[in-house]
């Protein structure tokens, strides 16, 4: 992560949307071009040209064309990927009009961190209804599922049932565990444990499986 | 009427009735073969109706087409491979949710496909049952319910097949995009690219190639990537588009959408008629599994199954002693009385009686053989495994391996087959290794000859458990150690199926026992020949001419002699016994021991000791007779003998018979092992590096016993 970027205020990463924008429409960005665009006033666009350069983000010297520097696109594509996956969240998913998301974008987009955006990426990227979530407000994508209520299945007790959400890479043999009846969607109920602790019979699908809790771990299930 | 011919595949899940089906289809035309170069049965068979003689295959039980296991590899060889005219998946009614995804991949392959409901008997029990009709529409294909082992039932699946086979239809592709977003476009995106690349005759495999690029099929990426680089990588691209963008592997998604398939179908077919009778399984597995009973309930079990087994065995034993003892007088009495002839010492010393010696135990193995049918039949031997899964974990192995470890303390022989069940590779091999040290039948004469000439009756009982709870300990340690060296390895995947309790049937575990039983005969029975040749030729030659004493006058003398005819009678077999041994010094056998016993004197043995072992190598039970000639008194003896015991109790200190013990116990009972060890690893590294571990380990554990022992 960029250390630079850490520090960017909401207001500087405006200007670096801007002058993004202004070049590709027009090519040569002047710093009045600036002014103009975000509505500010001349002082305002030197000042913070002054500290972008001064960050390495931008090239910008009196009387030339401002533009950003290799470090400065990046940092730029990243806030516009945020910009569009908020978007894309507010018209595809909330049904939101298209203007009023382009706004509301603009501005959270600087409140996004990378882990939320992640989610939020995933989120997006297949879009269902989830029909086991008690609340059932949650859209939630085909396989997948940030329920808060999830847990490993190793933690569940006898009696105890759930819905899988997901299968961690820590399980090998995928396929066979599919086979058998385990994958995501599926409800698993704890029907009985060894005397000793362990292994774990559950119930998937309609045959019942003995496992080891060491392999429960990584199959994380939604409860009630 | 043209007799037409026909091959179907019987594929499905295991526990899914298929092996009745099987043996209902083909009756006495059964049989159970191998696949080549590995030890999973090969069942084939045939059957004629209507005109059509139709052979059957009966593929081993998989729960899906990837290939991480062997039978899951074999099963997708024999259907590439493509010599088949239709393949029937056997489905378990009564667990249709689960067989159904196998059958959808089936489906997706396009073949030529018939369903067969099976154990729909135990579904309407449960007062459920599946609309035929609406499963065929929805499939494409021909359905038919069964009841395996019900002749009616067979008879109209007979009927079915014939016509299914002569007008075979291909499954409908079942999937239907809409289901799933982006695993849907990921879809459509991969068999578009495969279907322009693929030339025309593969191009209809194009959508399972695409299913199966994304479920992670290694076969399938291995040959895009061999033919078609290009295509790899982007496929490859797209696979990794969609871990990254949810952090799971598209196989996961792909199960998951091919589930809700499957509940699609459920929901149409799967009909309820009234509330279902309790579950008699559930019922058995809570005092079967029950927290405190439920192993100590295991111990008595696996206890009155050895009952059983040696109740059985014994009398059947003494049978075949009877059968090889008539056998020998017989031919005995093609030479003239007294011959000396090497001809008849080699066929009723070596032959008769080295085979004879480990075939006297065949009823034995066989009636284990049952025994281990009986359990995995039943659904008792998932239940077992679950039980003792913590203990063994331990130890690098897992709960599998317990049964074919009880069944060792009746003979390593039948265990080692048990081990097939075991679906790790790495721990299958260590739990063969380990066997032997489990101390079987063949050992026990041993303990009984020995124990008593050492230990008052009342320490008796306890030596004995202390020799078998030390073997057992050895045992675990090993395989803890081979799994931390030479067999190193992740844990391996402990995930098995409790099918429900079913009672297994005699007709279907006869040709399984026949087929093992047989297959021992054949492999074990010829190296079992071999070697028992070269011990007898060990123990025979040289022949020595020159005695030490005129042994010949000596009896001569005693004959004339005033004695009482007992007490002549008495004489004469100790100078028969003393010239005996003296003869066996002779041999290479003997020789060998001479030279070998300062090697073993550390450990307490004395030469003849270290050649009775020598003999042992054949069997374990043999170290007996072999210490009656070696002290001269003739082959006849046996753990009874009183006379040997009290010869052996008056040679040796009770420390020596501690060492002799663990020595027994602890090296490689009989070539009998040696034999199957080999036919069931197919490597002599194995073979050979048990031999010598075993003999080592048992060196060296009597070796430090001895030595520390004498230092009190």
């Amino acid at each position: 992560m960029n250390k630079k970027q850490e520090k960017l205020s909401d207001n500087l990463e405006d200007y670096l949307e801007a002058i993004s924008s202004l070049s590709s429409e027009s090519g040569t960005v002047r710093p009045s071009d600036i002014a103009a665009a975000l509505k500010v006033k001349k002082p305002s666009v030197t000042a913070a040209l002054n500290s972008l350069a001064e960050k390495g983000l931008v090239a910008y010297e009196k009387y030339k064309p401002v533009s950003l520097t290799k470090d400065g696109a990046q940092v730029d594509t990243q806030i516009m990927q945020k910009h569009k996956v908020l978007s894309e969240f507010f018209t595809d998913v909330l049904g939101v009009d298209a203007s009023e998301a382009d706004v509301a974008a603009c501005k959270m987009e600087h409140s996004l961190n990378d882990g939320i955006l992640k989610r939020l990426m995933r989120f997006v990227s297949g879009l269902g209804t989830c029909d086991t979530c008690p609340s059932k407000k949650c859209a939630r994508p085909e396989g997948d599922c940030f329920c808060p209520h999830a847990v490993p299945l190793s933690e569940l007790s006898k009696g105890e049932s759930g819905v899988i959400i997901s299968l961690d890479k820590g399980l090998k043999n995928l396929g066979t565990y599919a086979g058998m009846g385990i994958a995501i969607g599926a409800k698993v109920k704890v029907l009985r444990v060894a005397p000793l602790g362990d292994p774990v019979v559950i119930s998937v699908h309609g045959s019942e499986l003995s496992l080891r809790k060491a392999q429960l771990r990584h199959i994380r299930v939604k409860t009630g | 009427m043209e007799n037409l011919k026909a091959k179907i595949l019987l594929v499905g899940n295991p526990n899914c009735g298929k092996t009745t089906i099987f043996n209902s289809l083909s009756g006495l035309r059964g049989k159970v073969g191998n696949y080549s170069g590995v030890t999973v049965d090969r069942k084939t068979g045939s059957f004629s109706e209507g005109g059509v003689t139709i052979d059957v295959e009966d593929l081993p039980g998989i729960y899906t087409l990837s290939v991480s296991s062997l039978e899951e590899q074999i099963a997708r060889d024999t259907i590439s491979e493509g010599n088949f005219d239709l393949i029937l998946n056997v489905v378990d009614s009564s667990n249709f949710e689960r067989n159904l995804f196998l059958t959808l991949q089936l489906a997706e392959m396009g073949l030529p496909m018939a369903v067969a409901l099976n154990m729909s008997d135990e579904l309407e029990a449960h007062g459920k049952y599946i609309d035929a009709e609406a499963l065929s529409e929805k499939l494409g294909v021909p359905v038919v319910k069964t009841v395996g082992y019900d002749t009616k039932s067979v008879k109209a699946l007979k009927e079915f097949l014939a016509e299914a086979v002569l007008n075979p239809k291909s499954a409908l592709f079942p999937w239907e995009c809409g289901s799933c977003n982006f695993l849907c476009k990921k879809f459509d995106a991969i068999r578009a690219a495969l279907e322009s690349e693929l030339p025309e005759d593969f191009r209809q495999w194009a959508p399972w190639l695409a299913l199966r690029a994304l479920e992670n099929d290694k076969l399938v990426l291995d040959t895009i990537a061999q033919k078609a680089p290009k295509l790899s990588a982007y496929i490859g691209d797209e696979i990794k588009s969609i871990e990254d963008d949810t952090g799971e592997y598209p196989e996961i998604f792909v199960a998951a959408a091919r589930y809700k398939i499957v509940g699609g179908i459920c929901e149409r077919c799967l009909k309820t008629r009234r509330k279902p009778r309790s579950n008699a399984t559930r019922m058995l597995d809570s005092v079967f599994l029950n927290k405190f009973i439920g192993i100590p309930l295991f111990f008595a079990l696996m206890y009155g199954v050895f009952q059983f087994v040696f109740t059985l065995g014994d009398p059947l034993m003494g049978f075949m002693e009877s059968l090889f003892g008539a056998l020998a007088a017989a031919i005995e009495g093609l030479w003239p009385q007294g011959s000396e002839s090497l001809a008849k010492s080699l066929i009723l010393d070596g032959i008769i009686g080295g085979v004879g010696g480990v075939f006297v135990f065949l009823p034995n193995i066989i009636l284990l053989f049952v025994a281990l049918s009986l359990l995995e039949d039943s659904g008792y031997m998932a239940r077992a495994a679950f039980l003792c899964d913590r203990l063994l974990k331990r130890f690098g192995i897992s709960g599998s391996s317990i049964i074919p470890m009880l069944v060792g303390f009746g003979c390593t022989v039948p265990a080692i087959i048990g081990t097939r069940t075991l679906k790790s590779k790495t721990e299958r091999l260590v739990t063969i290794i380990v066997l032997p040290l489990f101390s079987c039948g063949a050992r026990f004469p041993v303990y009984v000859l020995l124990i008593p000439a050492f230990f008052a009756p009342a320490y008796g009982g306890t030596v004995m458990f202390g020799i078998y709870l030390f073997g057992i300990a050895v045992a675990l340690i090993l395989a803890k150690l081979l799994r931390l060296t030479v067999f190193k390895g992740a844990e391996s995947t402990f995930i098995i199926e409790l099918p429900p309790y079913r009672l297994p049937r005699l007709k279907n575990m006869i040709p399984q026992i026949w087929a093992r039983a047989f297959g021992f005969i054949k492999k074990a029975g010829t190296i079992i020949l071999g070697m028992s040749v070269i011990l007898w030729a060990g123990a025979t030659f040289p022949q020595k001419k020159e005695f030490s004493k005129d042994y010949e006058a000596m009896a001569a003398a005693v004959e004339t002699s005033a004695l009482a005819q007992a007490q002549k009678r008495e004489k004469l077999d100790a100078i028969t016994y003393e010239q005996n041994a003296e003869s066996f010094e002779y041999t290479i056998s003997g020789r060998i021991g001479t030279c070998l016993a300062p090697v073993f004197k550390p450990l307490g043995f004395d030469a003849k000791i270290t050649s009775a072992l020598i003999g042992a190598l054949a069997a374990k039970e043999v170290f007996i007779s072999q210490l009656g000639i070696i002290y001269g008194m003739g082959d006849s003896q046996d753990e009874e003998s009183e006379s040997l015991r009290v010869r052996i109790s008056r040679d040796y200190t009770p420390l020596q018979g501690v060492s002799i013990l663990l020595f027994v116990l602890l090296s490689l009972p009989c070539i009998a092992t040696l034999a199957t060890t080999y036919a069931e690893t197919r490597s002599l590294k194995i073979t050979l590096g048990q031999v010598a571990g075993l003999t080592l380990i048992a060196y060296f554990v009597c070796l430090i016993f001895y030595q520390t022992a004498l230092l009190f």
